[in-house]
Formats: C-alpha cells, sequence, structure tokens
C-alpha cells in the first residue's frame, strides 16, 4: 500500500515538474524574478488560444512572445513597459485586464451606468406605490 | 409632477431597446480577428536573408509602395499552413494584374518554404526569411496567413488576418486602394 502511494506521488511530482518545465527553460537571478515573469505571463492573452494565458499557452506563438518578455524583463523593463510593448503591436486585447483609455470605457463603465439605470428606473417604480397609498 | 412620473414608464423599455442594440452588434464582431495596432503606421524596419540570395529588407517594400504602382503586399505564410496553399491561386492572380506581392516566410524551414512555392506557386518579387519569429512579432502577427496593404507613404493601410479571397479583396483592400 505505501509502495503504491509513493510511485503514485512519484509520478504526480514527476508532471508536475514537467509541467513547470517551460518556466525553467529560463534562466532567472532570483526567485522575485521568476515570480514577476510568471505573475507578467499570466495577465497576458495568449491569442492563439484565446481564453488562456502566455504562462499556460503551448502555441508558438505563446512560446515566441514568452521569450520576447523574458528579454524584456531581462534587460530591466518593468512590468508596464513590457505591457506598452505588446499593446503595441497587439492592441488591448492582448491584456486581460485592458486600460482604461477611452477606446475601452465602454468596456469598464457600461456595467455600472446599466446598473445605475435600473436602480433607478426601480426606485421610479417604487415611489410611483408609495404615492398611491 | 404628473408628467415626470409618466417619464419614468418608459425607463426599462429604453433600457432593453440599448441593450438589444448592443448586443445585437455584438453578434457581428469577430473577437479572433484582431484590428492591426501598425495600421497608420510605416512599416516597421527589419532585414532578413531573402529565400535565394541576398537580403529582403524594409526599404525595398516602402520604395516598391512609393513607385507607380502606388502599393505593395506582403503576404505571411508558411509551408505548414494549410489556408496557405488555399489563397495561393488568388495571390498567383494578383500577381498577374501587376499587384507587386512580397513574401514573408514565417517559422518555416528554407527547403520545405522552396518545395511549397515550386507547388503552389510563387507570385512574390521576394520572400523574407523570418525563422525565429522575431519580424512577425514587431508587425504584430499572431497567425498565417496574414497579409498587409502598404500604401504609396510606406504606411500600413490594412492588415488581413486569415485566408485572403476575391470577396475579401473586394470588401476592404480596393476601397483602401482608390484615392
Amino acid at each position: 500500500m505505501l509502495r503504491k502511494t509513493l510511485k503514485c506521488l512519484l509520478i504526480c511530482f514527476a508532471c508536475m515538474s514537467w509541467l513547470n518545465a517551460y518556466a525553467e527553460t529560463f534562466t532567472f537571478q532570483s526567485d522575485e524574478q521568476k515570480h514577476q515573469f510568471q505573475q507578467v505571463l499570466s495577465e497576458l492573452r495568449c491569442l492563439v488560444c484565446q481564453n488562456q494565458d502566455l504562462l499556460e499557452s503551448h502555441a508558438p506563438l505563446a512560446l515566441d512572445l514568452k521569450k520576447r518578455v523574458y528579454q524584456l524583463m531581462a534587460s530591466g523593463k518593468s512590468n508596464e513597459e513590457i505591457e506598452s510593448y505588446l499593446v503595441e503591436r497587439y492592441g488591448e486585447f492582448i491584456l486581460f485586464k485592458p486600460r482604461v483609455h477611452p477606446s475601452t470605457w465602454i468596456l469598464w463603465f457600461a456595467p455600472a451606468l446599466f446598473l445605475l439605470l435600473g436602480l433607478g428606473g426601480i426606485l421610479g417604480w417604487v415611489k410611483k406605490g408609495r404615492a398611491h397609498v | 409632477m404628473v408628467q415626470f412620473r409618466k417619464g419614468w414608464r418608459f425607463l426599462p423599455g429604453l433600457v432593453f431597446v440599448l441593450l438589444g442594440l448592443i448586443l445585437w452588434r455584438g453578434l457581428f464582431l469577430h473577437p479572433q480577428q484582431l484590428p492591426s495596432m501598425k495600421v497608420g503606421q510605416t512599416i516597421p524596419a527589419f532585414k532578413l536573408p531573402e529565400l535565394e540570395k541576398g537580403e529582403f529588407n524594409s526599404s525595398q517594400l516602402y520604395s516598391t509602395a512609393k513607385s507607380i504602382n502606388g502599393y505593395a503586399l506582403l503576404n505571411v505564410w508558411a509551408s505548414w499552413c494549410d489556408a496557405c496553399a488555399q489563397e495561393q491561386a488568388f495571390m498567383m492572380t494578383l500577381a498577374k494584374q501587376g499587384i507587386p506581392i512580397f513574401g514573408l516566410n514565417y517559422k518555416d524551414e528554407v527547403e520545405h518554404a522552396k518545395i511549397w512555392l515550386n507547388t503552389w506557386g510563387n507570385p512574390y518579387r521576394a520572400v523574407g526569411v523570418d525563422g525565429d519569429g522575431e519580424v512577425a512579432i514587431e508587425l504584430g502577427v499572431y497567425g498565417t496567413p496574414e497579409t498587409f496593404l502598404i500604401g504609396p507613404t510606406g504606411k500600413i493601410l490594412y492588415r488581413h488576418p486569415g485566408l485572403l479571397t476575391a470577396e475579401i479583396w473586394k470588401m476592404y483592400f480596393e476601397p483602401k486602394m482608390r484615392g
């Protein structure tokens, strides 16, 4: 029983380290740098498999962009600079959190606007009900 | 005061119509087809080896577009890309009409690319070998095939992601080439 469990755990760890393999092909000067790398990648959309982020996607373009992000990070660029670099080439869609910009105002504020309109409608209806009491 | 209350009655209806219009519009948008960030900008400078010999660089594209014809196409393709083979017949038609077409061979093997051109046709005045896809990133390429329309000032007028057909040519490219 113990041997079976150990075997199972060994396979699990082997799989997990394979999953980490893509992060491992890059060398980092510190754990912080590695975390920064993974964090930036997890906020970027894979344009081929559009619901995946660059960290988990294995699409060729994703791997190329990963390399590019690594190069930018290694040359000292900040997260904002890396994001701007990619947005310059691929647009706001590459960010999972698009920046607040006249072109994305509708995206950011329409839900709140609809909520206010809806609340206004309810309020008006409730007030109308009260007036007849 | 009575008129004010009457007005409120229409609010839910208005919100419904507004929401309906927005969602209706949304049915016809294609989120997978990204608009190019490079439209309106000059071609990013690049220098690549040419498929046969020598070099292919952005100035060649620029000078061809500026010449008498006024326009040039940059077609991103690869021998491993099925859709690229499908559009090649149309590319040959365009080339026969005198439209200058240049190729960007994306993440491919030179030998495979040469064989592919012999099989499917070669409409290109020159083909740049972008083996690692670095130039493609500068152009904001995210798939193959893609076709860029370059105007007389060297500016990118349009980028079509996907198969180039006669319908798409008529709908998106020709209007940009008039006037």
